[in-house]
């Protein structure tokens, strides 16, 4: 596919070189395929709106001056904006102006059944499997990830969440990460995990 | 903190992975990645786990995107006008449709004769010089890791040569694409004029990138595909859509 033809029918590894070319099309059509997808999960993290789209404004703003860290080679280009939207919002969850916050969200959510599976993938079926995906690991292993990922908590914090040794979260999160791969697997989703 | 053994990182690294570690652990487990290519990749294989969770839907909010775009315009990269002396690297290029091709690769022995025409190769901005050199000035060990491809069994070698065997060249294009070409018996070039450096694949012709017209010692480039041959050409600063220039080297990869 050319780099200064159709951007829409582009692979995203090669939207990544036109965007090093400051082709600003080539940002808006990375924005428009992935942009959803990065301000939900800040959203999850966060829990405000706002917060959400500072983070995504970040995310592609930082692909934009720096598109040379995308490697296409390890992985994908939504994988690659998530883990970043992950890393910045974790990092603005654990800062102080948004400790309380996340206080209150915790404590909502406590209140809400099954916030631990509250996953919102439009593809229903997929988002199905995931769940069973999820449900098919032990309760410490499911708490541990979901904790640690969703709700930006250290392993520490989840070890004092759970009352549980620290080795033994930081052990359990590692274990089910496996496993849950291998489950993802068998559910015919991430054939490339 | 004290030094942790190897299995104690390992047992960080799903943590890791999602974010969930101290800073000074975070610290110690990111040097420990720098050598540790099977942690690299047990971290690599948690995050595209967490990639799945994380996947969800929905739409971005309306007018979120104005507002990146009049970033883009309010400040512009800086990094990439940091033009400043310097050795000089090449950026890839997606390959074009394939088309009817004048592309002649003629080996003679160990020489190699190219002509480039009716390629719609995309035309090379001034950028591209800029991006070269970014990529250089943050990459202070350009020498060794030349050294280290050159030295890797894995990675591809190109003797390219002129066809009457004077001017040569070497090339090593490693596994995930990473090439460097050294390249310093290239006589300089007018002010006006710059290398280009081609690579030929299975979907056709691609320019790899604009050289400069006096290119330093090593070159480092990248490749998104299988490269066959690799040839560099000399044409007006800026580079050129299609080329009727013969090589002033080729070869094909080993």
């Amino acid at each position: 596919m050319a780099i200064d033809g159709d951007l829409t029918e582009c692979s995203d590894a090669v939207l990544v070189v036109a965007i090093s070319r400051y082709r600003q099309e080539a940002l808006a059509e990375a924005y428009r395929r992935h942009a959803g997808a990065v301000f939900a999960l800040a959203r999850r993290l966060l829990a405000d709106a706002a917060m959400a789209e500072e983070i995504v404004q970040e995310v592609f703003l930082r692909i934009w001056n720096q598109p040379e860290k995308f490697d296409s080679e390890r992985g994908s280009l939504r994988s690659y904006l998530l883990a970043q939207c992950h890393g910045r919002s974790v990092d603005l969850l654990r800062s102080e102006t948004s400790r309380r916050a996340r206080e209150e969200r915790d404590l909502r959510r406590t209140a809400e059944k099954g916030y631990d599976l509250e996953l919102e993938v439009l593809d229903l079926s997929m988002a199905e499997r995931i769940r069973e995906a999820m449900g098919a690991l032990p309760d410490i292993e499911r708490e541990a990830i979901s904790l640690a990922y969703f709700g930006g908590h250290t392993y520490r914090e989840v070890a004092d969440l759970l009352d549980q040794p620290e080795g033994t979260v930081k052990s359990r999160i590692r274990t089910g990460l496996k496993r849950l791969r291998t489950e993802l697997v068998g559910a015919g989703i991430g054939g490339d995990l | 903190m004290k030094p942790l053994a190897h299995r104690e990182i390992e047992e960080l690294l799903g943590a890791y992975a999602l974010n969930a570690v101290d800073s000074d652990e975070a610290m110690i487990v990111e040097q420990h990645l720098e050598g540790c290519p099977r942690c690299r990749s047990e971290v690599a294989g948690h995050r595209e786990v967490a990639t799945v969770l994380g996947n969800t839907g929905g739409d971005a909010p309306a007018g979120l995107w104005d507002r990146i775009s009049l970033e883009l315009d309010d400040a512009p990269p800086p990094m990439r006008l940091g033009l400043i002396g310097g050795s000089a690297s090449v950026t890839p290029l997606a390959p074009r449709r394939r088309v009817p091709q004048r592309f002649v690769m003629a080996a003679v022995g160990a020489a190699a004769a190219l002509a480039i025409g009716g390629l719609g190769v995309q035309v090379l901005r001034q950028q591209d010089e800029l991006d070269r050199v970014r990529v250089a000035v943050e990459d202070g060990s350009l020498l060794s890791a030349a050294n280290v491809a050159l030295r890797d069994p894995s990675a591809s070698t190109v003797h390219l040569r002129s066809t009457d065997g004077l001017v040569t060249a070497t090339a090593v294009v490693l596994s995930d694409g990473t090439g460097y070409l050294l390249a310093q018996d290239l006589p300089g070039l007018a002010e006006d004029r710059t290398y280009q450096l081609w690579g030929e694949t299975d979907a056709g012709l691609i320019s790899l990138g604009l050289l400069g017209g006096d290119p330093s010692a090593i070159v480092p480039f990248s490749v998104g595909q299988k490269v066959d041959a690799l040839a560099v050409t000399a044409e007006d600063a800026g580079g050129v859509v299609q080329s009727d220039n013969p090589a002033v080297v080729a070869g094909t990869l080993s």
